[in-house]
């Protein structure tokens, strides 16, 4: 029986775990078609290099497809993980997560590890994360929550932002007049930020509506509280600022002169 | 089986949007009113009226032929708002090849499929029973906005009130061809710890239950879409059945959700079946434990509650 209560040392890739000292871990996931690769990198953590050489540990690339109920996970020794699946298994947005698990009983040695650990080894059982990164979206939250649209009715320079869930998950439907639309302002990021902001002020009234939470705000709020930024609701309403929640999501980019040449 | 296009898709997004009050909603009540009664008629015409009202609704010229995996035998009005558990057995085994989870899960493609069903006659003239009506009785609802979303639902799924569970679990056909999926991929995950049979009948016997296990995985999906953990808690009800041994809805998402929260910590794929098992169990007797805590404090004069009262209290007192 896994005692799923006692604590192990976990090296995140956000960095946010304070139990290592010194070691770092990323990882890099590229999706080409059905195909997923990873490739992890591991510094300055000797004792989960040895876990890995001794076949405790092995390197995880978990791919979920929340519509179709799909899950799948691929193990692999060396750094990289490639993850294959059929295309007739997914639709619509995957999340893949990358990481190093325990797959064998084992110990692991403290060195480098925060001082509140005590010195001595400490017993792994396998399923533990000891490395884990952050989720990887196959669309970013900026782009799976804004749908740009064309409107003539608009005034030259007037943008509308409206909600639309016709497929099953809450978007917002931005619409531009003619001219702007044509002119390819949608790919302004300063339009998108506005846009994302007009979005994020619309949310709180959206959000208990038929009783049912779109699985994008889900993530909207994991993503604020892991940044530490209010997010809506009836307690914290009060300090729910959509300028600062949809910048904490995409960050406004504002160039200095001169930095186009 | 054809994908709808994207263009069907926003005219199938539209017609349901027409047909439904929402608060999001800018038409005026006696415009969606009428349509809803345009619909209602239709359905009471019989399946040569309603079949030629959903073509045109749908954009489905009248010499196009419509693509649906076969249906095993003719469908009363009482079967299709809930189909019994040897129907849904029969039907997962007819359909095993001619679908896959990408078309399964797209409301559109299961609307089209009935309306192929009902041109061919297999769910019979009684269509208001079985798509307007009530759920234990197919009597006639009292609003047509609850007949509407009836038929909506039953026909495929409501995604734009309803989200992205919808497909999986408001059209009966469709919750049917889930559950069978699920339940056989809680054998291969259960490395035959379960057979698809049992698990399928714990799907079955409680459809609040089956909405509630699979609308937390596509709503919390880093925690709770795992085909292990699925399976596991499956396993833990293996006796269930329609009627007085039906899985207990809260009990199991709740359990669900106590296993979700150790997911930071741990990757329920690596671990071995039995060690999933016993978390599960663990997880459910802890649930278990809690409602009969919670339901005790509500009665308010049982001895434990008079403890958990009295202790509460030494420590406000205490401070």
């Amino acid at each position: 029986m896994i005692n799923s209560s006692a604590s192990v040392p976990l090296l995140r890739e956000d960095g946010a775990s304070l139990d290592w000292t010194a070691a770092t871990y990323t990882a890099d996931i590229e999706i080409r078609g059905r195909v997923a690769l990873a490739t992890n990198k591991l510094t300055g953590a000797p004792q989960l290099d040895a876990l890995i050489m001794a076949g405790d540990a092995r390197w995880a690339l978990e791919i979920r497809c929340p519509k179709t109920l799909f899950a799948q996970v691929e193990y692999s020794n060396g750094a990289s993980v490639r993850a294959e699946w059929d295309p007739d298994d997914v639709d619509g947005e995957m999340f893949l997560r990358s990481g190093l698990v325990a797959v064998q009983p084992c110990e692991l040695a403290t060195d480098g590890l925060n001082d509140l650990w005590s010195k001595a080894p400490l017993s792994i059982e396998p399923g533990r994360w000891l490395a884990r990164g952050v989720v990887f979206r196959t669309q970013s939250l900026a782009s799976s929550l804004l749908e740009f649209h064309k409107l003539p009715e608009l005034a030259e320079g007037e943008m509308r932002v409206e909600p639309d869930t016709g497929n099953g998950d809450l978007r917002f439907k931005v619409y531009l007049a003619s001219n702007y639309f044509d002119q390819e302002i949608r790919t302004n990021r300063d339009v998108q930020i506005a846009a994302l902001i007009a979005a994020f002020g619309r949310i709180p009234h959206l959000d208990s509506g038929d009783g049912e939470e779109f699985a994008i705000l889900t993530h909207i709020k994991a993503a604020l509280s892991e940044a530490d930024v209010p997010i809506w609701g009836s307690e914290a309403n009060a300090d729910f600022d959509p300028a600062r929640a949809a910048t904490a999501i995409e960050r406004l980019q504002i160039s200095v002169a001169g930095d186009d040449q | 089986m054809n994908r709808p296009t994207p263009e069907m898709e926003q005219r199938f997004s539209d017609w349901q949007r027409s047909l439904t009050l929402t608060s999001k909603t800018n038409q005026s009540e006696e415009d969606v009113t009428e349509r809803q009664r345009e619909l209602v008629n239709a359905v009471k015409g019989g399946s040569q009226s309603f079949g030629a009202y959903l073509r045109v609704q749908l954009g489905i010229e009248p010499n196009v032929n419509l693509e649906a995996p076969t249906l095993p035998r003719m469908i009363d009005p009482s079967e299709l708002r809930d189909p019994p558990f040897e129907l849904e057995v029969s039907l997962v085994e007819a359909w095993s090849d001619q679908l896959n989870s990408r078309d399964a899960s797209q409301p559109l493609l299961w609307t089209r499929c009935h309306l192929n069903w009902i041109e061919q006659g297999h769910l019979g003239e009684r269509l208001d029973e079985a798509f307007l009506g009530a759920l234990p009785s197919g009597a006639e609802e009292k609003t047509t906005e609850a007949a509407a979303r009836n038929l909506l639902r039953r026909m495929g799924g409501l995604p734009h009130v309803r989200g992205k569970v919808s497909v999986l679990s408001d059209c009966p056909f469709s919750r049917a061809w889930w559950r069978g999926r699920v339940a056989a991929e809680a054998t291969a995950s259960s490395a035959g710890g379960i057979d698809a049979l049992t698990a399928h009948r714990v799907l079955h016997s409680n459809n609040d239950a089956w909405a509630r296990l699979v609308g937390d995985s596509v709503r919390r999906i880093t925690v709770a879409n795992h085909a292990k953990l699925r399976a596991a808690l499956i396993y833990q009800y293996r006796g269930s059945k329609r009627g007085e041994s039906a899985v207990r809805p809260q009990e199991m998402q709740e359990a669900l959700r106590l296993l979700a929260r150790r997911s930071p910590a741990i990757l329920f794929d690596a671990l071995d079946w039995s060690v999933v098992c016993d978390l599960t169990a663990e997880a459910v007797a802890q649930t278990r434990a809690d409602q009969q805590r919670e339901a005790e404090t509500e009665e308010g004069n049982s001895p434990s509650s008079q403890a958990t009262t009295v202790q509460r209290l030494t420590r406000f007192l205490r401070r």
